[in-house]
């Protein structure tokens, strides 16, 4: 789990909420994005588990389930990127090739450094600024080429790091 | 004079969209004093005349809903506003809550009202943290101004309170039975059919609508029934929030009247503009992913309103709008449709688990121009199979979007086939 998230800190997190089954996913999504890795290990999803009362594989069948939830460490920027038609018809299909050029890895692989990965998604409700990338809450608009390649230096270069 | 764009009226023109002051000065929560000033029966007729029907795509007639909502009897009722808003190409309930929150809070503490519901629910998208941590500024704020909680306005018995449901994501969750499963920490599979207004979540009586119907609660009762109708058609009230995407000059979120012209929505400067070349368009999916797509030529005479629609099997959905032109091929617009109900099959009925996969398939073959001879017939066998056998609307709705495409552009299926190539024996399933 993520070394800046004590397990103190973790439990009163998971407290704050309500100890009821509905609170699980709301829970385990809290949680995912308040650590470094965003995913749910193991210890996580026992905690959540027992808090609200479902079993373990209750919790990992929501974890599998659904694509916000993860069950790997992620890398440190997942660029997301859109594939539905909408975004196709905006000319978007050139986004996963360039990222694939630029970082050397495939959808869904992390780079050696474990700082930046790329992921098609369905759909973000970005599409009036497609060509766009997703990082965490913030939306890169209108981009080429060039400004994917700008991006993913200002993001070597720690020149995001304040905001995402 | 009343703002032809009431939906929107208020979009940046407040700096703290959570501070309830803000939003009565600028004729926040005029619409619940409306119905609190009223009978039961009087704000029953305002919401039959003024005609809502519900924004979400289901067109159910929301007049219609709330009665039975309020003449079944249970401890507890549910308001449900799902704002997960799944759909590609659409944004509407996003921007709403992004721009105007109150305005669907308002919405659900009338619907509440109305009902007589005591606890309401916003199901919305975990991952846009920053609209989450918002939403609960803006509830948190309404508590403190005593405007959800107990004795809303001092009126006694009135009690209603909204709690954040989060989403991680799954679209077969506009379908009721799914989203209850959700919401009550099970995965958002769907199970038999249900009526939410008689037995919905946790089996009691529940109304669910999306955002966009939610907010328009608080004008239709401020304007009043006849003010409000007459923004639409006489069977339609009010306006509908647009989303238009793909080649249109102007991409964007647009508030127009319903039973405008659709080709005046994609063509005015005042919304579509146009496409972006200035090249005519070639067709148009509209209401979603799940709509029909339609040649271009086929709607110079389209009213924008669901009864115009419906007359011509068409349906308004969420109000999206794609539009393309000749520069892109069907199949290359088809195939990312075919991945995301691909992505989006829950996996519980086998036709729309294994047959979405062979619908992606089958397209990719033909975009590639490598179909033999027998694949279209396969594709529509296959289409038909998921269509007829799904027991929910993802796997029923796939044959909308690939039939009428295969009935507006079939060269360019015919295209998709080596027709000198062997033809392969179809396979039995």
């Amino acid at each position: 789990m993520d070394n800046t998230m004590t397990l103190t800190k973790k439990v009163a997190l998971i407290h704050s909420f309500e100890p009821e089954p509905d609170a699980a996913v709301n829970i385990l999504l809290t949680l995912q994005q308040a650590t470094k890795d965003a995913y749910v290990d193991e210890a996580s999803a026992r905690l959540v588990a027992d808090y609200v009362g479902l079993t373990l594989a209750n919790i990992y069948e929501l974890v599998s389930y659904y694509p916000a939830l993860n069950e790997q460490p992620q890398a440190r920027y997942v660029l997301t990127f859109c594939h539905s038609a909408p975004c196709a018809v905006s000319d978007n299909g050139f986004i996963e090739k360039t990222l694939h050029q630029i970082l050397g890895i495939d959808e869904g692989q992390v780079t050696d450094d474990g700082l930046l990965a790329y992921q098609g998604v369905a759909c973000v409700g970005a599409c009036e600024q497609a060509p766009f990338i997703k990082i965490k809450d913030h939306i890169f608009p209108n981009l080429t080429t060039d400004k994917i390649q700008q991006l993913v230096a200002d993001l070597k270069a720690g020149h995001f790091d304040d905001i995402l | 004079m009343i703002t032809r764009q009431p939906l929107t009226s208020r979009f940046g023109r407040v700096k703290d969209i959570t501070d309830v002051a803000a939003y009565e000065q600028l004729q926040g929560y005029e619409g619940l004093n409306q119905v609190l000033d009223a009978t039961e029966t009087q704000n029953l007729n305002t919401l039959i005349e003024g005609a809502l029907w519900s924004r979400s795509g289901n067109g159910t007639n929301v007049a219609v809903d709330c009665q039975e909502v309020l003449t079944n009897e249970a401890e507890t009722k549910y308001i449900i506003c799902n704002a997960d808003e799944g759909e590609p190409g659409t944004f509407k309930d996003k921007a709403l809550l992004r721009s105007d929150p109150l305005a669907v809070i308002e919405g659900m503490t009338i619907a509440a009202y109305l009902t007589h519901a005591q606890v309401g629910y916003i199901y919305v998208r975990g991952e846009f943290r920053d609209l989450i941590l918002e939403l609960m500024q803006t509830i948190e704020n309404c508590r403190a101004a005593h405007l959800l909680g107990k004795s809303i306005f001092d009126v006694p018995g009135f009690d209603f309170d909204i709690k954040i449901s989060e989403s991680a994501g799954a679209y077969v969750c506009q379908e009721p039975a799914a989203l209850f499963n959700a919401m009550s920490g099970a995965t958002g599979r769907p199970g038999g059919r249900v009526t939410p207004t008689k037995a919905g979540f946790y089996k009691q009586p529940t109304l669910v609508e999306d955002a966009e119907t939610f907010a328009n609660l608080p004008v239709l009762y401020r304007l009043g029934a006849k003010a409000y109708q007459s923004l639409g058609t006489s069977e339609s009230g009010g306006t509908k929030l647009v989303c238009l995407t793909g080649q249109v000059k102007n991409r964007g979120l647009f508030e127009v009247p319903i039973g405008l012209e659709l080709t005046t929505i994609l063509n005015d400067p005042e919304f579509g503009g146009g496409s972006q070349d200035g090249t005519p368009f070639k067709f148009i999916h509209l209401g979603g992913q799940s709509g029909m797509i339609l040649p271009a030529e086929n709607i110079t005479d389209l009213i924008y309103s669901p009864e115009a629609l419906q007359a011509e099997h068409l349906t308004m959905g969420t109000g999206a709008i794609v539009a393309a032109t000749e520069a892109v091929n069907i199949l290359d617009y088809l195939v990312p449709v075919a991945r995301f109900f691909m992505d989006e099959s829950c996996g519980k009925c086998p036709a729309c688990r294994i047959g979405t996969v062979r619908i992606y398939e089958a397209l990719q073959t033909l975009q590639k121009q490598e179909g033999v001879p027998g694949d279209l017939t396969r594709l529509a066998h296959m289409v038909d199979h998921v269509a007829s056998q799904a027991s929910c609307f993802v796997g029923q709705v796939v044959a909308n979007p690939i039939f009428s495409a295969m009935a507006a552009f079939p060269e360019e299926f015919k295209a998709g086939v080596d027709w000198q190539a062997e033809v392969v024996k179809e396979v039995p399933w």
